[in-house]
């Protein structure tokens, strides 16, 4: 039984963002053999086209309208109905995203039809599909098959692998009637944090007050370009203006989820561990061996920060070359 | 003839200066009984004494010496010049005309002679206060109605010493110093000018003296001046038992369609008394800790604004104009905004009312307060800001769900998990594993136990808290006490949740907590958090729990009284000891703690600035503990300063939020290393033998 899988490609910054790779991946494995279509919107849209192929996509739509440059809550709407509905499609996948978060049960509401969100799995199962989605705070395991109608699914980013399957696609120019919008954005203004963002990030190098000073950021800096990591913050590190607020992991700031947490001069007093403490693995670097933090670290370094990590920069950066 | 035309000019305008005032009185009556009546708890004894003691005592406006001492002037002078008003008042009608009370008269005009002076000191120095002095807290709301009150006092007073003195001249009598020593002087001076010149200018200030007794008696409800009317109700009706106790929400009742109050009129009457009482001295605000760090938040304009609100609201509603007269009103700057010129009154039900919550008073004003009631602890006329706020955030919450994602993410972890992190509530119990010099049963471990002690959600999983509820334990082991705590089974006591406005989570917390304590036949409670420790003694009960309950100050200094236990090591600190709200001005202790601290060898006990009921909020109540402090300087930096100035070696404290707090503060001003913070229990522990 072989399904059209549509899935909303979206881009972040002139990147394609990884979600979306991750939702090709499972659209094509869901399709069983039917057609996946990617939607790419806005200007410049085409230039995605050979990225999007690599992940089995047979076919591309592409909408270059300067309307759908920026993201607004309507135009986004009534395109992507558009598309879904030239497309016939009957699966439509997108990455569980702040624009994700907003569109999809938007769209899903117009056609009547119920929506599977932050789903952190998707198998095909007697030809049903059956998503997985994580319910009180990850403490249990919800699984959800479509009944009727179309169905409509958002992916928790980082979730699911990634498998290349390069086909030709057939590129589709696609041209949306939008009118009637309520909001038109006008201009983005927005701090510059650089580097990754910190919630989609799979490593992160955090700095608390032991950093001692803005410079003292630069070592961590180093040492997330070379894990292609985010660098965060504890609360104390910002309040003493080393760092902009928009750092800030814990009870208060962000809650984040990485692969690899590596916590630099933070003693790891509760309310940043309410922020970090789900994080797969946890390195401590502390200069006090009493400091809370290694309680909940995995690995912890009882030792200067200012000598542990650039060792570890450097001894990384060897590792990554040979591998 | 021209005697009759006086006294028609007389009748007339009193008459329509009495209907005025009736007409302006009457009004505010109806805006307050707007608001939803609540069951009136009688205690006419705790009402009666509330009244002697603030009203008549004037207790509360003593906590500024020198304005109590000018307002006591004015508040006694007040009544005993009303009856040499009646005698004046008749003087112009009856020449020379004196009360008939014999040979006590002179004593009658030498009592009202001084008071009358005293009244004109107190004006005088009112108005050094104010506009010389700049006093801070009378500089938070400048406006023409605050000098009117000054110059109308002092008017007034003049007038009545000019009247007395040139009835003297007009009778050609010569003045009396030992009776009538400061009229006498006016009488003395302006003797050599005649009796008719005298009727002429006793008549002239008769006339000023009454108009301006008329004019400020229209002007008083009109004005801050309301608080003569107001205040004496407000206290007396004001809620009675244990102070800061939140009313409670009958979450069964099927016809509430909203919770908490996002309409003036959904406040009780009581509530809405409050207002009108208000005097705008600026006590609450000059104390207030989010105010005085630079937030939006200002108790005071909190009041007014509200007030205010609720006269154009009212005026909205019962279709009565509440500034008069309103030729004057109309010019003059009686009537604050929208309801200026309302003559034509119809203009009020086309007049689009602004918002309660939103345009009249902003969500970021409700959600800067820390709860802590040093507000409602100077207030005079007893005003309650924290309840109200504590409504307002209730309809922000549970009706209309609009709250800072911080919030969110704090009920839902309660919610979830029963602590504020959203930690695994299997780990509540690990404390107890980190220190194997202490025995700590659970309730399932022992077969009787005389005290629960309630761990709290901080000291059960925050890192610093726990060596709190550690060393506690451990005092505890020292004195042979029997005890046992609930461990996984606890959870959160919900004071945190229902002073954020979530009074569905407090509600549900509550029942279960009780619930578990009935379950393990528990009669006594002890807790090292003093908001647990609030809300258990004064909240619950209502809610079916009978328990005595404990804070853990209050049993140590009990043991070391008996003998239980002995802090004989020295402990060589000067320790700037910290009062936390919820066991100071809530719960009245201050000198359990600083006993405890006297008896352990070695301490010397600095004391702040600012201490007991005056002492300033870590910054942590109300829910502040878990929303970010963005604007202005923070509150716990502005509290480590304050302790600071005395160059301590600790600084002491009685709460694990006031802890953390103080701790962070040290650590903002980089002076952890030199400056400790530490709990009351862990100072005794480190003081025991052994």
């Amino acid at each position: 039984m072989s399904k059209k899988v549509l899935v909303f490609v979206e881009s972040k910054d002139g990147k394609l963002r990884n979600v979306s790779f991750e939702a090709l991946t499972v659209a094509k494995q869901l399709a069983g053999g039917g057609e996946v279509i990617a939607a790419l919107f806005g200007t410049g849209a085409t230039e995605f086209v050979q990225e999007v192929s690599q992940y089995g996509s047979n076919k591309v739509y592409v909408l270059e309208d300067e309307v759908l440059v920026t993201y607004t809550t309507d135009g986004y709407t009534q395109a992507l109905c558009q598309v879904i509905e030239d497309v016939q499609a009957e699966v439509i996948l997108m990455g569980h995203t702040a624009i994700g978060k907003d569109v999809a049960p938007r769209v899903a509401a117009r056609f009547g039809a119920g929506l599977a969100s932050d789903c952190i799995g998707a198998d095909l199962e007697n030809g049903d599909i059956v998503f997985t989605r994580p319910i009180y705070a990850g403490k249990a395991f919800q699984k959800k098959v479509f009944n009727q109608g179309k169905v409509f699914a958002t992916l928790r980013p980082n979730n699911f692998e990634l498998k290349e399957n390069p086909v030709q696609a057939e590129v589709v120019s696609f041209q949306p009637v939008i009118k009637d919008l309520r909001t038109i954005v006008k201009e983005i203004v927005r701090k510059t944090t650089g580097g990754v963002d910190l919630s989609e990030a799979k490593v992160i190098i955090s700095g608390g007050r032991g950093v001692k000073s803005k410079d003292g950021f630069q070592p961590l800096q180093e040492l997330a370009e070379v894990l292609g990591g985010a660098v965060g913050a504890s609360r104390g590190a910002c309040d003493a203006d080393f760092c902009d607020y928009a750092l800030q992991i814990g009870q208060t700031g962000k809650v984040v989820t990485p692969d690899l947490y590596i916590a630099c001069g933070i003693s790891g007093a509760i309310q940043h561990l309410a922020g970090m403490s789900n994080s797969k693995v946890i390195v401590a670097i502390n200069k006090d061996p009493e400091a809370p933090i290694f309680q909940v670290a995995d690995y912890g370094i009882v030792g200067d920060l200012f000598e542990v990590v650039p060792l570890l920069t450097e001894e990384f950066k060897k590792v990554l070359v040979l591998s | 003839m021209l005697l009759l035309l006086n006294f028609l000019a007389f009748l007339a305008v009193t008459g329509y200066a009495v209907y005025l005032f009736v007409q302006l009185v009457y009004s505010r009556y109806l805006f307050v009984k707007l608001g939803k009546k609540v069951d009136f708890e009688p205690n006419l004894k705790e009402r009666i004494n509330a009244v002697l003691v603030n009203v008549f005592g004037q207790r509360k406006l003593f906590k500024d010496k020198k304005s109590g001492l000018m307002h006591l002037v004015l508040f006694y002078g007040f009544f005993i010049i009303q009856v040499g008003l009646v005698e004046i008042i008749i003087k112009g009608f009856i020449r020379g005309y004196e009360f008939p009370f014999g040979g006590a008269y002179k004593y009658f005009s030498l009592l009202q002679e001084w008071t009358v002076f005293l009244m004109l000191c107190a004006m005088v120095y009112a108005f050094y206060r104010r506009y010389i002095e700049k006093l801070k807290r009378l500089q938070l709301k400048r406006d023409a109605k605050a000098a009117f009150v000054i110059i109308a006092l002092i008017t007034l007073t003049i007038a009545i010493l000019l009247t007395l003195g040139f009835e003297k001249v007009m009778l050609g009598q010569n003045p009396d110093f030992s009776h009538a020593p400061f009229s006498g002087v006016i009488t003395a001076a302006f003797s050599g000018i005649g009796k008719a010149a005298g009727t002429a200018l006793f008549y002239l200030f008769w006339w000023l003296h009454l108009l301006t007794v008329l004019s400020f008696m229209v002007f008083v409800p009109q004005s801050k001046q309301a608080h003569e009317l107001f205040a004496m109700f407000n206290i007396f009706f004001k809620k009675v038992g244990p102070v800061g106790k939140l009313r409670k929400i009958d979450f069964e009742d099927d016809g509430v369609e909203e919770f908490g109050v996002g309409k003036i009129e959904n406040f009780t009457r009581q509530q809405l008394i409050d207002l009108y009482a208000c005097a705008e001295c600026g006590r609450c605000t000059n104390m207030c800790p989010a105010s005085v760090t630079g937030k939006t938040l200002s108790p005071m304009h909190l009041i007014v604004k509200m007030r205010d609100h609720l006269t154009e609201t009212g005026a909205s509603i019962t279709s009565r104009s509440p500034w008069m007269p309103s030729f004057v009103s109309g010019t003059s700057a009686l009537a604050p905004s929208l309801t200026a010129g309302l003559a034509a009154q119809e203009t009020a039900s086309t007049v689009e009312m602004p918002n309660l919550i939103g345009d009249v008073i902003t969500e970021e004003e409700l959600w800067a307060c820390t709860t802590c009631r040093n507000c409602e602890d100077q207030c005079p006329v007893a005003n309650e800001h924290v309840d109200k706020i504590i409504d307002l955030r209730r309809y922000l919450v549970m009706t209309e769900g609009s709250m800072p994602n911080e919030a969110t993410r704090y009920f839902q972890n309660i919610e979830r998990q029963s602590n504020p992190w959203g930690i695994n509530r299997k780990e509540r119990i690990k404390w107890r594993e980190e220190r194997d010099d202490i025995n700590v049963p659970t309730v399932n471990e022992v077969k009787e136990f005389e005290y629960l002690f309630w761990v709290g959600s901080m000291g059960s999983f925050d890192k610093r808290s726990q060596k709190i509820v550690q060393s506690f334990a451990k005092i505890m082991n020292t004195a042979g006490i029997s005890f046992a705590i609930l461990g996984n089974e606890e959870r959160n006591s919900g004071d945190t949740a229902r002073r954020m406005g979530n009074e569905f989570l407090f509600q549900q917390l509550c029942h279960d907590n009780i619930a578990n304590f009935q379950a393990y036949g528990v009669r006594k409670i002890v807790t090292i958090d003093p908001h647990a420790y609030n809300t258990f003694k004064h909240e619950y009960p209502e809610f079916g729990l009978e328990a005595e309950v404990y804070h853990h100050t209050e049993l140590i200094w009990k043991w070391i009284q008996e003998g239980r236990i002995k802090p004989v090591k020295e402990v060589n600190e000067a320790i700037a000891y910290h009062d936390s709200c919820y066991l100071g001005r809530y719960n009245n202790i201050y000198d359990i703690p600083r006993q405890i601290l006297k008896s352990v060898p070695g301490v010397k006990i600095l004391e702040m600035e600012r201490n007991k009921e005056n002492a300033m909020c870590c910054g942590a109540g109300g829910g502040r503990m878990w929303i970010e402090e963005t604007q202005g300087k923070r509150i716990n930096v502005e509290r480590v300063e304050q302790a600071l100035d005395l160059s301590p070696t600790m600084i002491g404290s009685n709460c694990p939020y006031c802890l953390t707090m103080l701790t962070d503060g040290t650590k903002a001003k980089e002076a952890e290393d030199q400056v400790r913070t530490r709990d009351i229990a862990e100072i005794v522990e480190s003081s025991l033998a052994g």
